[in-house]
């Protein structure tokens, strides 16, 4: 090919030294990226191209060309490639005035149309940017290439010569210079991240501030973006062409305390740091770390799972018009190997009240959930029930804090539990998950182990469990000797031993009860909402909706389910072979069901069973549930203390023990990080001249009391050691208790909680805004004299209570337990003035300072409790885990109105009571504590 | 009697004194009726069309020599070169043909004694072990203009790889052009053919 230049010379006339210089041309390049906002090619900021060598045998050679223009020309010359012809050179731009980090990424400041170095993006950057690799073409030629370049050999660097002369004269000035957008080729895709406005109770984007990053299967980052639109609609650039794109995922980093300000409506830029975590309240705190695997997307096709072995779905396109859109707030649940683990689709889920991390699948970060867990969360179908408890156990093991999740899955209810320690899967086939606070408060316990210690058994671990309350319990064809009802409030685990022969029909009459419960409806979807947020270990708090399951009417709802334990006085709380006919089924439900809900809110509070007799003798392959009593218990003092609580053997057995205070007092010292326990302060309650609901106010910056008994391990409440103990958990922070009435009509419920003068919000606990605490105690029913004085005498004893120490106790119980030597920390008068004859049902409203306490008669107290037993205690457990509520009729969503309260069935005489205060806050629902 | 010529294109001092019976282009240069020239163009290589030259008369020489003995004259000559440098070009060899020479060589620099009337030369340039030349320059001898002349400057740029537009007009092109040498140059990019921007044309293109 000919290439004739026209030049002109001079001769150079005797006597002088005139010169004439020729010169390749220079190769013009105008380089353009694409602007996400309008979707053109823009001219790329100042800029030059370089020639750099390729596979040098010494030093890299670079040959830097001229800054570019205004327009985004810029030249360089050829000229060294002509010097070593046999030398392989790249194409690659670079922008002026910098040095390139070594990812080659650099920004594009939308706004200013100038660099930002990959170096000083801001944690949270709220520029318009894009991200640009500076490329050579011959990284190009192998993911994504500039199309542009003149010829194939452009990109692989391997030019000669004459092809350069070409290329030089094709581009040999402005006008025509190499177009080169340098994004050429590459995925660009728009996403969205959203969380759920719980105040507007929609999507909302969380809008510019964040980074993203799209990394490959090595996690290598091959591209990024920030928002560039004031909608929070991300750009990402990848630099790597749509095909090679097929194991991309995206992932981002959030500083600490970045939160989603949804109180500012107008204000495009909502991401930002908050570092006052009190001001945490009402907002959205982001994940620390986000990664796509094993997320859902939402996508114009709908919601799809974002792949993690790669797919369509990565390298489909997605334009600014219908982005792909992840929700924040979405669960995932993972494995160890961070596998998402996952339901069969269209597998309908509920979890009941439980405390479950969830992790992101690279990291240790929790994240919420909103969304129902449709499918794609755990794998297997129905796979607790068909026994894959091996598989699953292991699985489930692979979940570090995963601790017991309740499903309910069509017509069955699966229970999941965590194998705490080691055991054979399928051997101990125990029941009586334990809620998942209290789970991991014994986790946290210095000791190691739970509140009564000396109950230490393998078996009281869980296991996996195959609990499918038709199947496993209450068509166990071998007939009925005994049933125990556990864990009703937060969820329902009925298993059915068979020792003692006697006959099934026996449960046929509750069974049939069962069904003339108020139904609940659990096919109604889960919702779960983030709520105060959330923190890095930070278990989640899951609510639920389930009680249980109608088993005749209706097998596959689930319904509010109580069954009672009835037994005779003979056995006086030795269950145990000899004794014949020791327990029944009873069917009237509303006589005595309050022991029932009693002992089992002990259960969530996890309390475990004080029997005396030993499970373990009875069946080897039945359920041990975590028994304290296996084994050789008799010696030990609170199995011998039949009337306790948790005995539950004895009609008697109502009464609380100051040991159950132990896991509670637990958590609120460790979640709220106390240190100190008043001293020789006298304790006295706010409005003391009011009648009803006394409230007492511990004051901050008392000494800590230190008291303690060897062996005992609910002695260690005051422990300094126990005390300070930190841990990163930040949940329930307050102890409710609610005991059954016995023969007496006693009833005692209490409740405790951090307080600052406000009502009651556990966020603020969480994030440990309050400083002072508020224990309000509700004494009803008949006083007894002895026990009030030996209350008074306690308390004189003992000065006060300690600060954001939470002690109830019954002191009748307690001085029936005295041979154990306990020694009480604390404790709250009793305002015999307030005690009546008969029991009474409070219920106490309350909207800022003023409290309103409600009385009912002693005869509507079986209808209110009727109709909301259900709903009180989950309500109270709810408030105890701080979550929300899933109601009857949807999702409580924060406190819990009186007028839902109502809806939802409380007898009219409530409303009648209520009167204007309808919309009032119930206490005990996110503002305040609900008494009954 | 002395007379007075139009400098046109392509002509130099040295093609002047060819065509005019001089052998050495400095009997014209040096005449004392073209001082004024001398100030203006004071490098004889690069006139401009339009300049004028006096070309004095021929004058009669008389030597006066001895008969019976052989006596030796000596014509003083006065050579013309062609003198290109490649820049940013090692050439691996080169063909040089002007009129009837061809001359050959390697590297950098190209220089031949050519007849000081020739107007045209090809210099073939070898930059790749190929047969065909990687790259052909047609070369119009005498035809820089003084570099103080826009033109000048326009043909310089020519020759350094930045294209102008054909004629001595100073149009877009031979701005952008310009623009694209002070790019090159590292200097704030003009456009103008400013007399800084001829100087560092001059520099890079006249000066070794």
């Amino acid at each position: 090919m000919a290439r004739t230049q026209h030049a002109a010379a001079a001769r150079t006339a005797a006597g002088t030294r005139s010169l004439n210089t020729l010169q390749l041309p220079p190769l013009f390049v105008r380089a353009t990226f694409t602007n996400p906002l309008d979707g053109k090619q823009h001219a790329l900021p100042p800029h030059r191209w370089v020639f750099e060598q390729v596979d040098p045998a010494g030093p890299t050679a670079i040959l830097p060309g001229a800054k570019s223009d205004a327009e985004g020309v810029a030249l360089l010359h050829g000229d060294a490639l002509m010097h070593a012809p046999k030398t392989r050179w790249a194409l690659r731009w670079e922008p002026w005035g910098m040095s390139l980090p070594a990812s080659g990424a650099v920004w594009v400041d939308l706004d200013h149309h100038d660099w930002v170095d990959d170096r000083d993006i801001q944690p949270l950057e709220k520029r318009r940017l894009v991200r640009l690799v500076a490329w050579s073409s011959v990284n190009k030629a192998t993911a994504g290439g500039f199309a542009q370049l003149p010829t194939a050999s452009f990109e692989t660097g391997s030019w000669h010569a004459s092809e350069t002369v070409d290329v030089l004269m094709k581009h040999r000035n402005h006008a025509r210079a190499l177009p080169v957008c340098v994004d050429h080729h590459w995925h660009r895709t728009f996403i969205e991240l959203r969380y759920f406005d719980l105040i507007l109770n929609q999507h909302r984007p969380a809008s510019t501030g964040l980074v993203l990053e799209a990394v490959d299967r090595t996690g290598a980052v091959v591209g990024g973006g920030v928002a560039v639109e004031v909608g929070g609609l991300y750009y990402v650039l990848h630099q790597r062409t749509p095909a090679a794109s097929e194991d991309v995922h995206y992932r981002f980093e959030a500083p600490k305390h970045t939160i989603v300000d949804n109180h500012i409506d107008d204000e495009p830029q909502r991401v930002r740091l908050e570092p006052n975590p009190r001001r945490h309240l009402h907002h959205y705190p982001l994940p620390e770390q986000f990664h796509s695997l094993g997320w859902d997307v939402r996508t114009n096709m709908g919601r799809e799972p974002w792949p993690d072995r790669g797919g369509e779905l990565c390298t489909r396109a997605f334009g600014a018009a219908s982005p792909l859109v992840f929700d924040l707030d979405d669960t995932m649940l993972v494995d160890k190997a961070k596998r998402p683990l996952r339901f069969f689709p269209d597998t309908q889920v509920s979890s009941l009240d439980q405390l479950v991390r969830v992790v992101s699948p690279d990291a240790q970060r929790p994240h919420l959930t909103r969304h129902v867990l449709q499918r794609n969360y755990l794998e297997g179908e129905r796979f607790i029930y068909r026994k894959s408890a091996t598989p699953f156990d292991a699985e489930i093991e692979l979940l570090p804090a995963l601790q017991t999740l309740v499903i309910a899955h069509e017509d069955d209810l699966h229970l999941l539990g965590r194998l705490r320690h080691e055991g054979t899967p399928g051997m101990t086939r125990g029941l009586g998950l334990r809620t998942c606070a209290p789970n991991e408060l014994m986790r946290a316990h210095p000791d190691g182990y739970p509140p009564m210690r000396n109950c230490t058994k393998g078996s009281y671990d869980h296991h996996l469990v195959p609990t499918n309350l038709e199947a496993f319990a209450l068509r166990t064809a071998s007939g009925v000797k005994r049933v125990h009802a556990h864990q009703l409030i937060s969820y329902t685990s009925i298993f059915i031993r068979d020792p003692f022969g006697v006959a099934e029909k026996l449960l046929q009459p509750a069974a049939d009860a069962l069904d003339e419960l108020s139904p609940r409806n659990t096919e109604e979807p889960a919702a779960f909402v983030p709520r105060g947020g959330v923190r890095d270990g930070d278990p989640i708090a899951f609510s639920n909706h389930f009680f249980g399951r109608r088993r005749r009417a209706e097998p596959g709802r689930a319904s509010f389910l109580v069954v009672e334990k009835l037994v005779t006085p003979g056995a006086r709380g030795h269950w145990h072979p000899s004794n014949k006919g020791v327990v029944l089924l009873k069917s009237d439900l509303a006589i005595r069901k309050q022991f029932v809900l009693a002992h089992e809110l002990g259960h969530g509070n996890d309390l475990p069973d004080e029997y005396l007799e030993s499970v373990h003798g009875i069946q080897e392959t039945l359920p041990r549930d975590g028994q304290p009593s296996e084994g050789n218990t008799r010696l030990r003092p609170f199995v011998k203390d039949t009337l306790c609580l948790m005995n539950g053997g004895d009609w008697w057995s109502s009464q609380t023990r100051l040991r159950y205070l132990w896991p509670k007092a637990h958590m609120i010292n460790a979640d709220a990080r106390l240190s100190a326990i008043l001293g020789g302060q006298e304790l006295v309650p706010e409005h003391a001249r009011r009648a009803g609901v006394k409230t007492y106010v511990f004051p901050n910056g008392t000494d800590a009391l230190v008291h303690g008994g060897e062996g005992h391990p609910w002695m260690a409440l005051g422990a300094p050691g126990m005390v300070e103990r930190r841990v990163p958990s930040g949940r329930a922070q307050v102890a409710v208790f609610r005991l059954g009435h016995d023969r007496s009509a006693e009833n005692i419920m209490a409740s405790f909680g951090l307080d600052e003068g406000e009502p009651f919000l556990l966020d603020k606990i969480l994030l440990n805004a309050i400083a002072v605490v508020r224990l309000n105690v509700e004494i009803l029913g008949r006083s007894r004299e002895h026990r009030k004085k030996a209350g008074l005498e306690l308390l004189q004893k003992l000065g006060g209570i300690g600060e954001r120490q939470y002690l109830l106790i019954d002191p009748r119980s307690e001085a029936d337990v005295r041979h154990v030597g306990v020694q009480l920390q604390a404790l709250f008068a009793i305002d015999g003035a307030l005690e009546t004859p008969h029991a009474r049902v409070l219920l106490r409203a309350s909207r800022g300072s003023e409290v309103h306490p409600l009385t009912l008669p002693p005869s509507e107290r079986p209808e209110l409790l009727s109709l909301t037993e259900a709903e009180m205690d989950h309500a109270l457990v709810r408030h105890m885990l701080g979550v929300p509520t899933m109601g009857p009729s949807g999702l409580l969503r924060g406190p819990l109105s009186v007028r839902e309260l109502i809806d939802s069935g409380v007898p009219g005489l409530v409303r009648e009571q209520l009167g204007d205060d309808i919309d009032r806050e119930v206490l005990g629902l996110g503002e305040g504590l609900l008494w009954r | 009697m002395s007379r007075t010529i139009v400098v046109r294109a392509g002509d130099c001092m040295a093609s002047l004194a060819k065509s005019h019976g001089f052998r050495d282009w400095r009997t014209i240069y040096d005449h004392p009726d073209n001082d004024d020239l001398r100030g203006r163009r004071p490098n004889p290589n690069h006139l401009h069309p339009g300049d004028e030259v006096v070309v004095p008369d021929k004058e009669q020489r008389v030597e006066e020599r001895s008969t019976g003995a052989r006596h030796a004259f000596v014509v003083r000559g006065a050579p013309t070169t062609l003198r290109v440098r490649l820049r940013g070009m090692h050439a691996l060899r080169y063909r040089l043909e002007v009129g009837e020479g061809v001359y050959e060589g390697a590297g950098t620099m190209v220089e031949h004694d050519i007849e000081p009337d020739e107007e045209e030369a090809m210099l073939h340039v070898w930059l790749a072990d190929t047969e065909a030349p990687t790259i052909t320059w047609r070369l119009a001898l005498g035809q820089v203009d003084p570099i103080e002349e826009d033109s000048g400057a326009k043909r310089r740029l020519d020759n350094l790889g930045f294209g102008t537009s054909r004629g001595q007009h100073i149009d877009e092109a031979t701005e952008r052009a310009a623009a694209a040498f002070e790019q090159a140059e590292g200097a704030e990019p003009i456009g103008a053919l400013t007399d800084a921007l001829k100087q560092r044309l001059r520099r890079a293109h006249d000066e070794e």
